[in-house]
């Protein structure tokens, strides 16, 4: 049976939530919004960049996708079944068609194995193959992912970073996946050796049409990969859009503050640029501020912004934006935020937030 | 800013801080000692930032330890010379070393959560420095931890000064490292990719404060990195390594516009940008060599679009191509390379 509409979102997130419990001060257990009420789809072949400063929430968002963590709550549909409500069989069955690409991919692969064993237990999961033919798909999969058939027989520590993920994208793609989440893969790896490897999940895309759920912190690698981008700030979607929109009409202050923070390879550029300096550091997550939890940092912080959570609203450019700016108010209505005096650039030294619990949330 | 006479020969100003000559490294492996780090030569004055550019295992780091004298036990310097503040490093006695780290050099890195002692607070950690090298009292130490801390931009220094490094968030730990590496006031900081674990906000924030500390206590700043972004933003002068050389070496924005190798021309193109969507990223293709199995010639030459047979001929050495700006490349005349618009 085929789809009757292509362009039918394969994978539907709605409302997702995951909430931890630890030990917040004084010993006492505390729950912990990793997560709050995200919601996304995504098509065959396109890319969800999912960005923010870390303890956001984009990897928890990736990991309960796949059910890697349970979520607390919110439907996770691909190809209309619910992944949530699934038997831990069922759910081992359809994970075939979700795989994950870690930051260090030397600890996804087993050491003790080499690469031919470590694809063969992977390609054995989804297809019923002789020994032979194992092997046969083992090396395609090595040629598909740039590397030559001789590595078949050697072990992961003979392999440079870039190689390595090279390989774990290989095992990924050994159960023809749909979607592959993409935790921060390009990370570790040096400039020439990440641009390789972004090519070739580009190139993959295209062949199979997989779409990549993207989680990373470098926003120009994000830009150039993602068609579609969310920002996530304390575990809630602040600002999601288009790519373009997302990045030359920044509509969520938050936003506006990441771009601003991202040092642009140009010194006359850079050192001329008018920047909007974040204040202080992430909130403490089990007592998130009251309303918006950006406000505590937020340069244009106005009234109802202590009071009430503001609605993700979409806006006339196709972006949807948590932000009171847009909603109530003389300010913003639609228009991006770039156009408001970068206010408050005050003393960008002193760090401002105070005290930062530890947690193991992310 | 002070890039008032950016002289990489140093030659006619105060005289430098440090001053690194012909420094070659060799670590011994399993077949004999193997060259990590070839023919390098730099100075840094007070107040200049000079930027550390390359891949990993470039000889980025290892520079950086053989100032610090914290090269592995397994390393040696067949020749070169280090002076710090006149004084020379090579061959120094231990007793030297630890005078000058701490008092005179101070280094931080990446990752401080390996660097400080869990098992400490923060102002024991930082009053320790003081203590040693200038013999402070107790209390002086405590006092000078609280001084510290503020400078840093730690607020309620007074009370975070009894806190433990677990306490604070990774942006304030790399905070809590400044304030131990600059608490003896030394001549010159050596910062070893130390926001690549941070988020952006707190590398802009961190970049702010590097920037300030330096304008009030005259550091030199050795700043370490890959990223092309953070140098465009903090350092005067930058260098190029590949393959344990220094390839270029210019000012931050003649080397962005105007680079005279083509290593640096393909870092340039490979950074994806924030700004602009570019079709297909560019990459280098192939990768760098392993110290034992370089390729005669130009380190580069099997990687460069531009190679000719000459390339694969003779190393080519470190030479100028205008005042204050060198290059490894024998081609350099004759390309046109491409550098940042603007």
């Amino acid at each position: 049976m085929t789809n009757p509409r292509e362009s039918e979102p394969f994978l539907q997130v709605s409302d997702l939530s995951v909430t931890f419990r630890v030990t917040g001060s004084g010993f006492r257990r505390v729950p912990l919004h990793a997560v709050s009420d995200v919601s996304f789809t995504l098509q065959p072949g396109e890319t969800l960049g999912l960005v923010g400063e870390s303890g956001s929430g984009k990897s928890t968002t990736g990991r309960a996708v796949l059910r890697l963590i349970e979520p607390t709550h919110g439907s996770v549909r691909l190809r209309g079944e619910e992944l949530t409500e699934m038997s831990r069989k069922e759910l081992r069955r359809k994970r075939q068609a979700m795989q994950m690409v870690f930051q260090d991919p030397y600890s996804s692969l087993d050491p003790s194995m080499t690469i031919a064993d470590s694809l063969a237990e992977a390609i054995k999961q989804h297809e019923d193959l002789g020994r032979t033919d194992v092997r046969e798909r083992a090396s395609e999969l090595l040629d598909e992912v740039g590397l030559g058939r001789h590595h078949l027989d050697r072990y992961p520590y003979e392999f440079s970073g870039g190689q390595r993920q090279r390989i774990a994208i290989a095992r990924a793609l050994a159960v023809r996946p749909e979607l592959i989440v993409c935790d921060e893969a390009v990370s570790a790896l040096d400039v020439s050796t990440q641009n390789q490897i972004i090519k070739l999940l580009e190139r993959l895309q295209d062949q199979e049409g997989v779409g990549y759920l993207f989680i990373a912190h470098d926003l120009a690698v994000v830009r150039h990969i993602s068609d579609r981008v969310a920002v996530m700030y304390l575990g809630r979607v602040v600002e999601q859009g288009p790519v373009e929109q997302i990045f030359e009409r920044p509509m969520h202050p938050y936003t506006n503050v990441l771009l601003s923070a991202h040092p642009i390879a140009n010194p006359a550029r850079q050192r001329g640029r008018e920047r909007t300096v974040l204040r202080g550091e992430l909130p403490d997550p089990t007592a998130p501020p009251s309303g918006c939890a950006f406000r505590t940092r937020c340069p244009h912080e106005f009234e109802p912004c202590a009071t009430e959570l503001p609605d993700l609203v979409e806006m006339p450019n196709g972006s949807f934006v948590r932000c009171h700016l847009h909603d109530q108010g003389p300010v913003l209505g639609g228009s991006t935020v770039r156009v408001l005096p970068p206010e408050s650039r005050g003393d960008r030294r002193a760090a401002t937030s105070d005290e930062t619990v530890s947690t193991d949330a992310e | 800013m002070t890039a008032s006479e950016p002289t990489l020969a140093g030659a006619d100003r105060r005289s430098p801080v440090l001053s690194i000559e012909n420094l070659t490294v060799e670590l011994a492996g399993e077949h004999g000692h193997v060259r990590v780090l070839d023919d390098v030569n730099f100075e840094i004055g007070a107040r200049e930032t000079l930027g550390l550019v390359g891949e990993s295992g470039s000889g980025k780091t290892i520079t950086a330890l053989s100032v610090m004298g914290l090269l592995p036990k397994s390393a040696r310097i067949p020749s070169g010379s280090i002076e710090m503040e006149g004084e020379q490093i090579v061959g120094c006695p231990l007793s030297d070393l630890q005078r000058l780290r701490g008092s005179r050099m101070a280094m931080v890195f990446q990752e401080p959560m390996t660097s400080l002692n869990p098992a400490f607070t923060v102002g024991d950690q930082i009053g320790e420095t003081v203590r040693r090298h200038r013999g402070a009292s107790r209390r002086a130490a405590r006092a000078r931890a609280v001084e510290m801390l503020d400078l840093v931009g730690i607020p309620n220094a007074a009370r975070r000064v009894r806190s433990y490094p677990h306490e604070f968030s990774g942006g304030m730990r790399q905070r809590v490292m400044m304030a131990i590496a600059l608490a003896c006031e030394p001549a010159l900081l050596i910062a070893d990719e130390p926001t690549t674990a941070l988020d952006v906000t707190i590398q802009a924030q961190l970049l702010d404060l590097l920037r300030d500390l330096q304008d009030q206590l005259d550091l030199a700043l050795l700043f370490i990195t890959h990223d092309l972004g953070v140098v465009a933003d903090i350092c005067d002068r930058v260098m190029v390594m590949y393959a344990g050389q220094v390839i270029e070496g210019a000012d931050a924005e003649t080397l962005f516009e105007h680079p005279e190798h083509p290593y640096t021309e393909g870092l340039l193109r490979a950074m994806p940008h924030i700004e602009t969507r570019s079709g297909e990223l560019f990459s280098i293709p192939g990768s760098p060599p392993a110290p034992l199995d370089r390729p005669p010639g130009c380190a580069f030459n099997p990687r460069c679009g531009y190679a000719e047979p000459t390339c694969t001929a003779d190393a080519p050495p470190l030479r100028s191509i205008e005042p204050n700006h060198t290059t490894r490349c024998l081609l350099a005349e004759k390309l046109r390379l491409q550098g940042v618009q603007e």
